[in-house]
């Protein structure tokens, strides 16, 4: 699936011909402009449903999406410049689409997010136009929304060309709980990039973002450190318990034990087994079975 | 003020010596606890699976951060500046080549006559001599510098989930952590990976602990003192 095909029935209504003139979105023609049809980069988006799907486009001055998401959800929503492994970041741009299962009347609400300290406020003004076409498909809802790249308002994420945009779905079966982060089997999608190419109404790509796998990673991390330490402590028990284990001296030393510098452990180790066997004036004993170096050098 | 270990007890076969002191085992066992109730809330907020709620666990695992960087900082501060074991603590260059030389020694490069051996014990004085192994005294410091990170890290991150709580933690956080963002590391995945460093070095931590050979050095841990033989 990738939309019900368009049944658009006057196509002399009211086009926003002027900004996205090769395929339009009317938005107050009840069904979902056939502009759509001509919009063939969309990315199905489990967390709205089995069906549920997102399409973007955008022309030199807005940005067009449309939105499949199934109708038994409470609300389904998204966020602008998301975070890997967090969602709801405080002061992130959002737009969230409420549900009522009673009318299927879907309100469609321009947000800012409030991390977990609380549900996300709605701006001060709604930048959002939007359409809802309920049931266009059994079991889904379709919304258009149509939004100019630079609204002015403080609290709206502004595009410009060649941005990419990181961007989160969620919805009331797929989010985290308690507002935490981290995304579970039932928790809000993996990030995806939002390609805002102006150039002649070209087309936006909610595409599989070519990006780092920052969960795959974690879970190398931890095989690596499993690995590393397990690894170090069989090799250490091996060596050290079983085939040549240390002898240590006898920790008690005397009065003129002085601790032994860079220099003469190097020249005890490395310097033909010969130290002077002094050391700020003091006669080294290093331990009892080295004494015999210090003996034969004094 | 210089905290000197006095040989507390003597019998005819062994010196029962303090080897630590009350504040450097209230440090220890102190971050011990604060590292199980920050592990077990951590694993929590990874996996998602919630005991008690998500606000609780987040709220215990940001106290218990807290509280193991301020017990560890200030602590370990403390015994390295107040109790002036810079040079015990802290390694040297001779560290490093006693590092070299122990895992020559482990892979046969070099005999283990020439393993650079530590822990003596001055009885006359009542001291420590070389009282750590180098890499234990690596470990201590870069948990020190670990810690640090790992803090900073999780308070940012807070700030950025519980906006208007523990602002000042969250903007010294969000204020060390700029560089991180710049680069485009995760906070979150930089918080992991200290968290999997700590996770390594104490469970080879755990494992010397272990060791029959390191069983009066636990002890020492537990009660403070240590019983040394006097002949070998």
């Amino acid at each position: 699936m990738l939309l019900p095909p368009a049944a658009h029935a006057d196509d002399s209504s009211n086009f926003i011909a002027s900004i996205f003139d090769q395929q339009g979105v009317d938005l107050t023609d009840g069904s979902i402009s056939p502009g759509w049809e001509n919009v063939t980069y969309y990315q199905m988006i489990p967390e709205f449903g089995e069906n549920g799907l997102v399409k973007f486009a955008n022309n030199a001055t807005h940005l067009f999406s449309l939105f499949v998401v199934e109708s038994n959800l409470q609300w389904a929503a998204i966020e602008f410049e998301a975070w890997d492994g967090l969602c709801m970041v405080d002061g992130n741009d959002g737009w969230t689409f409420y549900i009522d299962q009673n009318t299927a009347a879907v309100t469609v609400h321009d947000e800012v997010y409030k991390g977990s300290a609380g549900p996300p406020t709605h701006d001060t003004t709604n930048n959002l136009q939007t359409e809802v076409v309920v049931d266009d498909t059994p079991g889904y809802h379709t919304i258009e929304i149509v939004r100019q790249l630079d609204t002015g308002d403080t609290q709206d994420i502004a595009y410009h060309d060649g941005d990419l945009i990181d961007i989160k779905f969620a919805s009331s079966t797929h989010h985290s709980k308690g507002g935490l982060s981290n995304p579970t089997q039932f928790g809000p999608s993996d990030i995806f990039f939002l390609s805002v190419q102006t150039t002649g109404g070209d087309i936006i790509v909610p595409d599989t973002p070519n990006r780092i796998d920052y969960d795959f990673w974690k879970m190398i991390a931890l095989i690596m450190v499993f690995f590393l330490a397990f690894g170090f402590m069989f090799l250490h028990s091996l060596i050290r318990q079983y085939f040549k284990p240390l002898d240590h001296p006898n920790p008690i030393v005397s009065a003129d034990y002085v601790k032994p510098t860079l220099k003469y452990r190097w020249e005890t180790t490395f310097g033909n087994g010969k130290h002077n066997g002094k050391h700020n004036g003091k006669t080294k004993l290093e331990s009892d079975d080295k004494s015999d170096l210090i003996k034969e050098a004094n | 003020m210089i905290t000197k270990s006095k040989t507390i007890e003597e019998t005819e076969d062994l010196i029962i010596a303090k080897r630590y002191s009350r504040i450097q085992r209230t440090q220890h066992w102190g971050n011990v606890i604060l590292m199980i109730i920050l592990f077990l809330t951590g694993l929590e907020i990874y996996s998602g699976i919630y005991v008690g709620g998500a606000k609780f666990t987040q709220t215990i695992h940001i106290w218990a951060g807290l509280l193991v960087f301020i017990l560890s900082w200030i602590i370990y501060t403390f015994i390295i500046i107040g109790e002036r074991k810079i040079t015990e603590i802290i390694p040297s260059p001779r560290d490093f080549l006693d590092v070299v030389l122990i895992m020559g020694c482990a892979f046969g490069i070099l005999s283990d006559e020439k393993y650079p051996h530590y822990d003596f014990y001055d009885a006359e004085k009542g001291k420590y001599i070389n009282k750590y192994h180098p890499t234990q005294k690596f470990l201590a410091t870069i948990n020190y510098i670990m810690l640090f990170f790992i803090a900073m890290s999780g308070f940012a991150l807070y700030g950025y989930i519980a906006p208007g709580n523990w602002t000042f933690f969250a903007n010294i956080g969000d204020w060390f952590m700029t560089p991180l963002i710049n680069w485009g590391i995760p906070i979150r995945f930089f918080h992991f990976l200290v968290f999997a460093y700590f996770l390594m070095s104490t469970m080879i931590h755990f494992y010397f602990t272990m060791l029959p050979q390191n069983r009066e050095r636990l002890r020492g841990m537990a009660t403070g003192t240590q019983k040394i033989p006097k002949a070998h």
